[in-house]
């Protein structure tokens, strides 16, 4: 399957016609596809929904009020999927561009996904009335700092794999976390869905699964040739080691 | 878009206020926190530095931290910091911690509101879901970044830096800082940035009884 296709499985499968109803994989090449359940233990006391209602009603600033916004856990967005392993060659549907908007109501993404490649773009657009100042760093030495005149965009390359964050120095409620992923089979989901990766080279690989404010997963997948091989991965509180 | 015009200003104000609010959360906890003798003792040493930046420094909190080599001496930790969760914020949000030294989430709400805690970064835990007027503790171990999230509420975080030993300094706004009551040896020093905008630093450092090393901390991009 070329890129286009493999590119045109992604879009289908984040549309919600991805996983079974999938066209089964050509006889030399393997399909993953990732169920993407994102659940987390609900149950918590307190205000439901946006509104924030009984913050604003004890008097508190009106601004402070959306802080009672809830995550939802069947609508997460912006779930990064990523296969990793030797012998992964390009033409998976690795995203060449991203962009970020930034209004007055702060960042339109909390993750951003771009694929390996050096000429990918990460596109930063100021929707608001001032200039801001945006800064974005990995764990290593890689990473930017743009100032962003009031609506402008801005554009900027991140070339080494890994995980960046990107905060703003005026508005402390701008925090994104930019991927760079390690290879170009890589895709963005959103909770309830699935993501399909198709004319894959029979191999393994490591799936690797990263959705904002949670743990990342990584588990290890076999692609068999001629085969759909599908993987239920749960991105979630859950998930985690309980303290002691 | 008029609207937006008017509207986006005063969006910003009101998050530079927030922003400005939270950095004296901040320093009002870093004022409680307990400290290390302002002078070198005689059986230790200080280290005192500056730190020069290449390009305009964010008003976030930069920490300089000494990391012994060939491992901590044994300290008892400081007391431990409470954190509390009022207005389903973390407050302080953000914090310096010592290796062993506990950290108590409160939920402190004056409402029937549940809050959970779980932890991402140098050490991932769940603290669960607890009722108002309860409290979680836990000591972190892990030196690095842990960022703080509630799983119920979508705006809620925070972070902490876990520091190895009670050897670390906030850099002023002047870009001075200093670290007293130092045990004499050799010390890797490391910065810390709540907000990178330039590229971290380590430096080499040798410490002796009775002295203050000086360093100068270079933050470029």
């Amino acid at each position: 399957m070329t890129a286009r296709a493999a590119v045109a499985a992604v879009l289908l499968a984040a549309a919600g016609c991805g996983g079974p109803s999938h066209p089964p994989p050509a006889a030399d090449r393997a399909q993953v596809v990732v169920e993407l359940e994102a659940r987390a233990k609900e149950g918590g006391r307190g205000p439901k929904g946006d509104s924030g209602d009984s913050y604003s009603s004890a008097g508190r600033d009106p601004e402070r009020a959306k802080n009672s916004a809830r995550v939802d856990y069947g609508d997460l967005p912006d779930i990064a999927v990523m296969l990793a392993g030797p012998g992964l060659p390009d033409g998976g549907p690795a995203p060449k561009a991203s962009r970020l908007r930034i209004g007055p109501d702060g960042a339109d993404h909390r993750l951003l996904l771009l694929g390996p490649a050096k000429s990918t773009v990460l596109t930063l657009e100021n929707a608001t009335g001032a200039a801001l100042t945006l800064g974005c760093w990995g764990g290593g030495s890689d990473g930017f700092v743009a100032t962003v005149p009031a609506g402008r965009e801005a554009q900027a390359t991140l070339s080494a794999p890994g995980s960046y964050e990107l905060t703003c120095d005026e508005r402390d409620d701008v925090r994104v976390t930019v991927i760079v992923a390690p290879t170009s089979w890589a895709a963005l989901g959103r909770s309830n869905d699935s993501v399909v990766f198709d004319g894959l080279p029979p191999g393994d690989y490591e799936l690797v699964v990263q959705a904002p404010r949670l743990p990342e997963v990584r588990r290890k997948v076999s692609a068999p040739a001629g085969k759909r091989t599908t993987v239920t991965v749960r991105p979630s509180v859950n998930e985690m080691e309980f303290a002691k | 878009m008029p609207s937006l015009l008017r509207a986006a200003p005063a969006a910003g104000l009101l998050a530079l206020a927030s922003a400005v609010a939270a950095w004296r959360s901040f320093a009002a906890a870093a004022e409680d926190r307990p400290r290390p003798p302002a002078t070198p003792v005689a059986d230790s040493g200080a280290v005192a530095g500056k730190a020069t930046f290449s390009a305009a420094r964010p008003k976030q909190p930069l920490i300089v931290w000494l990391e012994r080599d060939g491992g901590e001496l044994p300290a008892k930790p400081p007391a431990p910091l409470q954190i509390g969760q009022k207005g389903a914020e973390f407050s302080p949000s953000f914090a310096v911690v010592v290796s062993g030294q506990e950290v108590v989430f409160n939920n402190d709400e004056d409402k029937d509101i549940d809050h959970n805690v779980y932890t991402l970064g140098a050490e991932q835990k769940n603290f669960d879901i607890f009722p108002r007027g309860k409290s979680v503790r836990y000591a972190f171990t892990n030196s690095g970044e842990v960022s703080l999230y509630c799983s119920v509420h979508k705006l809620m975080d925070g972070k902490l830096l876990v520091v190895p030993s009670r050897a670390w300094a906030e850099v002023a706004d002047d870009g001075s800082f200093s670290i007293a009551g130092v045990a004499p040896g050799s010390y890797t020093l490391r910065t810390y940035q709540k907000a990178k905008r330039f590229r971290d630093v380590e430096l080499k450092v040798t410490v002796k009884a009775g002295e203050t090393a000086q360093v100068v901390v270079e933050m470029k991009r």
